[in-house]
């Protein structure tokens, strides 16, 4: 088995507003194993791009803190780091790629500077070296004349061309992972199948980890080997891809899928769809409970005064919910 | 680039041609004349009156001062016999525009450091006091500023001299006074400004790539922060370059403040006009300038004026 290159353990990150603290991630682990695509779903606000930023410390603290937990980078321990040291780990060790293309690049900087700024204050390369190596990322991640975009403003160029300017940014560190926040969201559809494919290209390429991030779970579903099922800051299902799309055990997961639209009538017809009731709760001050208690069909009394933990229910599938496993359910 | 220059002079010159006729009328509208000394005979006020050409139609004499103006001729004053509005405006704008310049050079520079300070520095102390200092300096009516200034530093603690205009020493105060609520809303749109940039994506993309937190600020905040600094310059250069009326009453200095105030009082036309054609032609000036600069600092609009 691969060696895991992250692991988060019972990782806690809060943010102190006006209403309380809000709770963002609440006992979160997982690990992220070499050379693997570890997807993230979840619905808006259920901590998906916090728990990947924690992992950057790019969460603005304050108001945010780590409320306990840890998460080890190659055994090194992030949470404990200055800013200082956490510039030796941001861009060369560690790449980022931001949601949105059209507000994350800086409008004022030409597309080449901003690439070639990762090498800021590292040492070590000549100004024509830098130079050299951004124009190979770039026209490795597909921009065509990259001299010309080089000396380009971001508004120069179209949606996709930004995200791949984007993705040339988080690699041209040479980074051995990549956290992809919903890199996709904000682009059309056949852009997006573009660079999901461009996406997984530079990982066999490259020899790079992903960890992605989506609220799509189709596009999940093609570029991941692992999936996390993320609600209101807790991991509630974690498995193999095929395995957790074929047999979903958390009712949230179930939920989930089958709100995914299938594109023939005929089998959406017969196709079952498992509507819920009520809101996402507040994420301040949360009772002990199963989070999604409220919610779920089956909830029992047990759900509603105890949390559940993560339990490995079958080898590499775990879920966190008391009643899952259980026949009809 | 230089077709979108020569748009807006042409845009500009038009601007000031419906100044200029706007405000000939207008002059001629207010109650009285330039000759109203009940102690003036009738003849002598014909007399005046013929000799300055208002005996004439209303029309000859805009066609006429119009021709003047195209040869940057703007006519005898009324008030002072015998001196044109160009000896009176070139005698006294140096003056306005040296303390204008030291007044800007103080407000910037303060108002923006502050503002970057502030900003920095958001919800603690520091911050607190740039803004009380902030809020002190855009609420203070320039004629208290300039009193507290003098009754300070000259009365005292005879620091600094109290007026005149006869060396450096002399033009901190009356700069100062000029420039501090220039100063204050400087810092306080720098302030908001960058607080606004902060939590922009590319702020968060530039922290991501590893660069030291000053680099940050430097290149990627602050060069976004200064655009609405820049938009508020244009019309504040003109303003403090020209004269302001009560700072230079207060501390003795010639420059051409009075005027706007003595012009309109004595119904001084040919001084009302040239002071509103100076003061309107500086003030378009400068706001092109502005949206010339613009453009040197933000690449998008450069595209949008080719």
């Amino acid at each position: 088995m691969a060696e895991n290159i992250l692991e988060i353990r019972n990782l806690r990150f809060s943010f102190r507003t006006y209403g309380g603290i809000v709770q963002s991630v609440r006992d979160v682990s997982f690990e992220v194993r070499e050379g693997e695509i570890l997807g993230i779903v979840g619905e808006s606000g259920c901590g998906k791009s916090v728990t990947s930023q924690c992992i950057l410390r790019l969460n603005p603290e304050p108001p945010g803190f780590f409320a306990g937990g840890s998460i080890k980078y190659r055994g090194e321990e992030i949470t404990a780091k200055s800013d200082r040291e956490m510039r030796k780990i941001r861009g060369v060790e560690i790449g980022f790629i931001f949601q949105d293309p059209m507000t994350s690049l800086n409008p004022t900087m030409t597309v080449g500077k901003q690439i070639e700024e990762v090498f800021v204050g590292r040492g070590g390369l000549s100004r024509r070296e830098v130079k050299k190596r951004a124009l190979e990322i770039l026209r490795l991640v597909g921009i065509n004349e990259p001299e010309r975009r080089y000396k380009q403003y971001p508004h120069e160029l179209s949606g996709g061309m930004k995200q791949r300017v984007m993705i040339a940014i988080a690699l041209v560190g040479k980074p051995s992972i990549i956290i992809a926040d919903e890199p996709t969201t904000s682009l059309d559809v056949t852009i997006e199948a573009q660079i999901l494919d461009l996406l997984k290209g530079l990982r066999d390429a490259m020899g790079l980890t992903y960890l992605f991030i989506a609220h799509d779970l189709s596009v999940v579903k093609y570029i991941s080997d692992r999936v996390i099922v993320m609600y209101l800051g807790t991991v509630v299902e974690f498995s193999d891809t095929e395995e957790l799309y074929t047999n979903p055990l958390h009712p949230y997961t179930q939920v989930l899928l089958s709100s995914i639209p299938v594109a023939d009538p005929r089998q959406a017809r017969e196709k079952k769809r498992i509507m819920i009731q009520g809101e996402i709760p507040s994420p301040i001050n949360p009772k002990d409970c199963c989070r999604f208690a409220e919610r779920c069909p089956y909830a029992t009394d047990a759900c509603k005064s105890s949390l559940p933990p993560l339990r490995e229910l079958k080898p590499g599938h775990f879920v966190a919910c008391h009643r899952a496993g259980e026949a009809g359910i | 680039m230089t077709k979108y220059i020569l748009k807006r002079i042409g845009i500009s010159l038009v601007t000031v041609f419906v100044l200029v006729s706007v405000v000939f009328f207008l002059a001629r509208l207010m109650p009285g004349g330039p000759f109203n000394d009940p102690k003036m005979s009738e003849a002598a006020r014909e007399n005046l009156s013929a000799y300055y050409g208002f005996d004439k139609p209303l029309w000859e004499q805009y066609l006429t001062y119009l021709g003047n103006l195209l040869h940057g001729n703007f006519g005898f004053s009324t008030k002072y016999p015998s001196r044109t509005v160009n000896d009176l405006l070139a005698g006294a704008f140096p003056y306005s525009a040296d303390l204008g310049i030291r007044a800007l050079c103080f407000a910037i520079s303060f108002g923006l450091v502050f503002g970057i300070i502030s900003a920095l520095n958001r919800g603690n102390k520091i911050d607190l006091i740039f803004v009380i200092v902030a809020v002190f300096g855009t609420s203070v009516p320039d004629f208290i500023m300039g009193a507290l200034l003098q009754y300070f530093f000259s009365v005292k603690w005879g620091l600094l001299p109290i007026a005149e205009y006869k060396g450096f020493a002399y033009t901190i105060l009356p700069s100062v006074g000029l420039g501090f609520y220039t100063m204050a809303s400087v810092s306080r749109i720098m302030r908001a400004s960058m607080l606004e940039v902060v939590q922009q994506d590319y702020i968060k993309t530039a922290r991501s790539k590893g660069i030291s937190r000053f680099r940050v600020t430097w290149k990627h905040q602050i060069r976004n922060a200064i655009m609405p600094v820049i938009t508020i310059l244009g019309p504040t250069v003109a303003a403090v370059l020209t004269g302001t009326f009560v700072i230079e009453s207060l501390f003795a200095i010639p420059g051409m403040g009075k005027y706007y105030v003595e012009s309109v009082q004595n119904s001084d036309y040919s001084l009302i006009l040239g002071m509103t054609v100076f003061y309107g032609t500086f003030l378009v000036f400068c706001n092109m300038i502005v949206d010339i600069l613009y453009g040197i600092v933000d690449p998008r609009v450069r595209i949008a004026g080719k």
